[in-house]
């Protein structure tokens, strides 16, 4: 597989990609061509002969003379020299693979642990990830975490927080309150707050944070200000786009929602400021400028947008998903007022978070960490997929007490449990099952080229069946495409590039 | 390539790759640097270059301008555009077939887990997986030594080497704080374990700590005055230390008893592990002198220090000091800039505790605290904050930040500070 990707920008400039350099450079027409002969076996310098004192065209490009040729053949000859043309080993490059010693100290870092605290919900959302669209979740029983399992559970992390395979001091861990609507179960919460805050953390803090449908704000704002919870409402614009999230009763949830945060903006406006975020599901009721318009005028906010999850959707329900869904492309793409937006830039907006991976990942000058400067860069070795090591995003628990890496993959894929008994997790057993997947799918891996930004998730591809498919292949005229797409944007906002080195903090 | 060609068109796109590294110092001064070949072009007195230089480094222009016909007549920009490709350091595209301006992602450094600037928009985050940058840990176990030597107060500050420093009174590093540090560093990237004393030989629980070096996976290098060797061979006998992970340092200061260091060397080879002599030199003729001592043994290695002693600045500066064509030779690559000016790859990930417990990211700067007292999560956090040692970078002292070399030349080293000045050169001289 050619590591190298030579690609046009939509404004006719030539780019080309070093996999083994992870750089772009502009080049001239020629380096182009000397190194698309060179890949087909043809001999440049056999091609250089036969040119004469006319000069020779490149498509619609030229006459270039000799001398230039020439020029850039000796060009072409020094990149070749300096491996822009090398090869990746990409086997080598995609090896790593997970021991149960990694799995342990990844937990260990682990930056924050959601707990499911109810099934329960007080709306009935169309799209509810746990709804009619889906068959990946345990089915909804109205059922309650029970309060000693969670602090089973905080107690078996205190200890791996407080050991030497915590390499952070002084970082925030979250513990997050998820459902259902949490709120629903306000004990729960109440309880393990009070908890939390009894045990003695040596390297990390905690903040607590809450996901909700607000609409049961009103009864409980006092305690989440004054225990300082982040908020993340779910709400997905005005009334019109809101329209799918409606009550047990079929009535719309809207207006009591706004009810709720305007009492809570009145009442704590510094609170809200700083700890309110919004999340809004862009479906066919709304459109990306028109939910970033809508909670900038109304809150001053720019909120997270995500799509309605494609992933482990019913058979017999696709025809309806497919009437709901919008891809943010696709919203983009239809919109053409979308320059215009005050919000193109927004770093939320997908053109440019394509823009932020490539930069991230393609430009060879976004390290991740201080330590990553004194290594070699060819020598670094990673697992094969984008999905996340086991629980370096998050520890979720469900209502049920299964133990999953976050709250956005099916329940089939447990990694363990935690009961009134204690908590099951075998980190031989889940290094090994992750293994397995990736070995599944390396061979995939091994001719995509999209390997350094890649963000699939194994556990959105049907990664049980036989030969799994990898939605997020990436063949070479696809990623030349995508860096085709990436460059003609740069082109026309080349503020963007120090925008993202600067503004953005990853990681 | 055919100049009168490009003269008849109207503009150019003018731009340079991203492997070439702009310098852009003050009004006067630019340079570029590429970083394949080492080609190496400075301008200080030529104003439409260094305009043009600057132009090409400012951020909204990514590294492309465009350039009138006019301009490419002028001689001065003329013969730079000419050195510039003859070095493929740039190039340009004529805006008849390119119309549409390109861009270069220019070699800008952005490390995500910045701590300069975790500091100041989210200073929660400066202890993000700190401890996975520790890589090594020199534990002065005591300072008692018998022996007197002159460079006991100086070589410590200046490379790896025993001291009796703090000398008021005879500390050794309790065994429980070593069994602490051996603890807290299992979450870190620790290759190595660096042993010193005084002398080692001299510390009580020499006995108990052996064993236990065993069980950590680490690189123990240990450390020995060679005249300590022949003092306490007996002692060094019953030093069992791991043979697959252990390596052993001999300091040889001059003048060089040749007998010792012959029963040194005797006393050493039935331990048969990797063995390196050091010899701190101060002038020529122990330069001489070390290179041709005689250490023996296969498996033995021999390395040089140069050593300051504080009068010697002509061996420093006829030896030690960088002239441009040292540096230049040297073909840092982009990484090693990007590296130099983000963090100090003599100091990063290094730790120094002393008897007393002060614990160090260099024995040049105060203390980070007391490991009797803090932990090294605590010792670390510090140094993640303040940045002293582990981020020096010659981008923040005088007068490097104001030279054309600064992101080329070496980081900065104990020789600068035990010298009193940063430029170790013959480049600043103003």
């Amino acid at each position: 597989m050619t590591s190298t990707v030579l690609f046009k920008s939509e404004g006719r400039n030539y780019y080309l990609h070093s996999g083994f350099n992870n750089r772009f450079l502009l080049c001239h027409p020629l380096i182009h061509h000397f190194a698309d002969l060179t890949r087909i076996g043809g001999d440049p310098a056999q091609w250089i002969d036969q040119i004469d004192g006319a000069g020779i065209y490149l498509g619609d490009l030229g006459p270039f003379s000799r001398a230039q040729v020439e020029y850039y053949f000796g060009k072409f000859l020094f990149l070749k020299e300096n491996h822009y043309f090398e090869d990746v080993d990409i086997k080598k490059k995609l090896s790593d693979r997970l021991s149960a010693q990694s799995v342990k100290t990844t937990l260990a870092n682990c930056r924050q642990l959601t707990f499911e605290v109810t099934d329960l919900c007080n709306l009935d959302c169309s799209y509810c990830a746990y709804g009619k669209f889906y068959n990946d979740y345990d089915r909804r029983e109205g059922k309650n975490l029970p309060i000693p399992v969670a602090e089973c559970i905080l107690d078996y992390l205190l200890e791996l927080w407080n050991s030497p395979l915590n390499h952070s001091h002084q970082k925030t861990i979250y513990i997050s309150f998820y459902g259902g609507e949490p709120l629903l179960n306000f004990s729960f919460i109440e309880r393990i707050t009070y908890y939390v805050k009894t045990l003695k953390l040596m390297h990390n803090s905690v903040r607590f944070s809450m996901t909700t449908n607000g609409l049961l704000l009103n009864k409980h704002m006092d305690f989440l200000v004054e225990h300082d919870f982040q908020l993340l409402v779910s709400l997905d614009g005005d009334e019109v786009h809101n329209s799918y999230r409606i009550m047990k009763n079929g009535r719309p949830s809207f207006p009591f929602i706004m009810s709720n945060l305007l009492e809570l903006r009145e009442k704590y406006p510094i609170y809200f400021n700083k700890n309110v975020r919004f999340n809004a599901v862009l479906h066919n009721r709304n459109s990306l400028s028109a939910i970033f318009r809508y909670f900038k005028g109304k809150f001053n906010k720019s909120p997270n947008v995500s799509e309605v999850n494609p992933y482990g959707i019913d058979p017999a329900q696709k025809a309806a998903f497919r009437e709901t869904y919008r891809n943010m492309n696709e919203s983009l793409n239809q919109e053409e007022e979308y320059y215009k937006d005050e919000n193109r830039n927004s770093f939320l907006m997908p053109r440019p978070r394509d823009v932020i991976e490539v930069i991230r990942r393609y430009s060879g000058v976004v390290f991740r960490k201080y330590d990553e400067l004194l290594a070699c860069a060819h020598e670094r070795s990673f697992v094969p997929t984008g999905t996340c090591i086991p629980f370096s995003r998050m520890l979720f628990v469900t209502v049920n007490g299964k133990i999953l890496p976050c709250e956005r993959i099916g329940h089939q894929f447990s990694l363990g449990r935690v009961s009134l008994d204690g908590v099951e997790l075998d980190f031989h057993q889940i290094a090994k099952t992750y293994n397995r997947y990736f070995e599944s799918l390396s061979s995939q891996c091994h001719l995509c080229h999209n390997t350094e930004a890649c963000i699939q998730c194994l556990f959105n591809l049907p990664i049980n069946d036989p030969h799994p498919k990898c939605f997020g292949f990436k063949n070479h005229k696809d990623i030349a495409q995508y860096f085709s797409s990436v460059m003609t944007y740069m082109e026309e906002h080349p503020e963007v590039f120090f925008n993202v080195l600067e503004e953005m903090s990853f990681g | 390539m055919c100049w009168r060609r490009c003269l008849l068109a109207k503009a150019y796109w003018f731009y340079l790759e991203p492997f070439v590294f702009s310098i852009v110092k003050g009004k006067n001064q630019v340079a570029l640097y590429n970083t394949h070949s080492g080609d190496f072009l400075e301008y200080s007195d030529a104003p439409d270059i260094i305009r043009l230089v600057k132009r090409l480094a400012a951020r909204e222009n990514l590294y492309v301008v465009p350039l009138s016909e006019s301009m490419l007549a002028k001689p001065e920009i003329n013969a730079f555009i000419k050195k510039v490709r003859e070095r493929f350091m740039g190039d340009l595209l004529d805006q008849r077939h390119f119309p549409h301006r390109p861009v270069q992602m220019m070699p800008f450094l952005n490390i995500e887990k910045d701590a300069e600037k975790f500091k100041k928009d989210a200073p929660e985050r400066v202890g993000e997986d700190l401890m996975t940058y520790v890589s090594e840990i020199s534990l002065y176990l005591t300072n008692r030594c018998l022996i007197n030597c002159t460079e006991c107060h100086g070589a410590y500050r200046q490379f790896l080497h025993c001291t009796r420093i703090p000398d008021k009174r005879v500390v050794h590093l309790p065994l429980d704080a070593v069994e602490n540090i051996f603890k807290e560093s299992t979450g870190t990237s620790l290759c190595r374990f660096n042993l010193l004393g005084g002398d080692i030989l001299e510390y009580p629980h020499l006995e108990e700590l052996i064993p236990r070096l065993q069980d950590i996976k680490p690189l123990k290098s240990v450390y020995f005055h060679y005249k300590s060797i022949s003092n306490n061979h007996e002692q060094l006998r019953a030093v069992r230390l791991p043979k697959d992970s252990s390596e052993i340092n001999v300091l040889v200061h001059f003048p060089i008893d040749q007998r010792r260091l012959r029963l040194c060397q005797e006393y050493l080879n039935p331990l048969g592990l990797e063995t390196t002599f050091f010899f701190p030199v101060k002038n020529e003729l122990e330069f001489e002198t070390a290179m041709e001592a005689d250490i023996g043994a296969r498996g033995s290695n021999k390395r040089l220090l140069p050593f300051y002693d504080g009068t010697n600045l002509e061996f420093f500066e006829k030896n030690v000091f960088l002239t441009r064509e040292i540096i230049l030779e040297a073909k840092p690559s982009l990484q090693d800039i990007f590296s130099r000016q983000a963090i100090n790859g003599n100091n990063f990930g290094k730790l120094i505790v002393f008897p007393d417990g002060g614990i160090y990211s260099n024995v040049n700067f105060p203390a980070l605290g007391n490991i009797n007292r803090i932990s090294l999560y605590d010792a670390v956090y510090k140094e993640m904050l303040q940045g002293k040692g582990w981020r020096l970078s010659r981008r923040r002292v005088k007068p490097c930040s104001r030279c054309v070399f600064e992101a080329l030349c070496p980081p900065l080293s104990n020789y600068e500070l035990a010298i009193g000045r940063n430029n170790l050169c013959d480049i600043w001289r103003g």
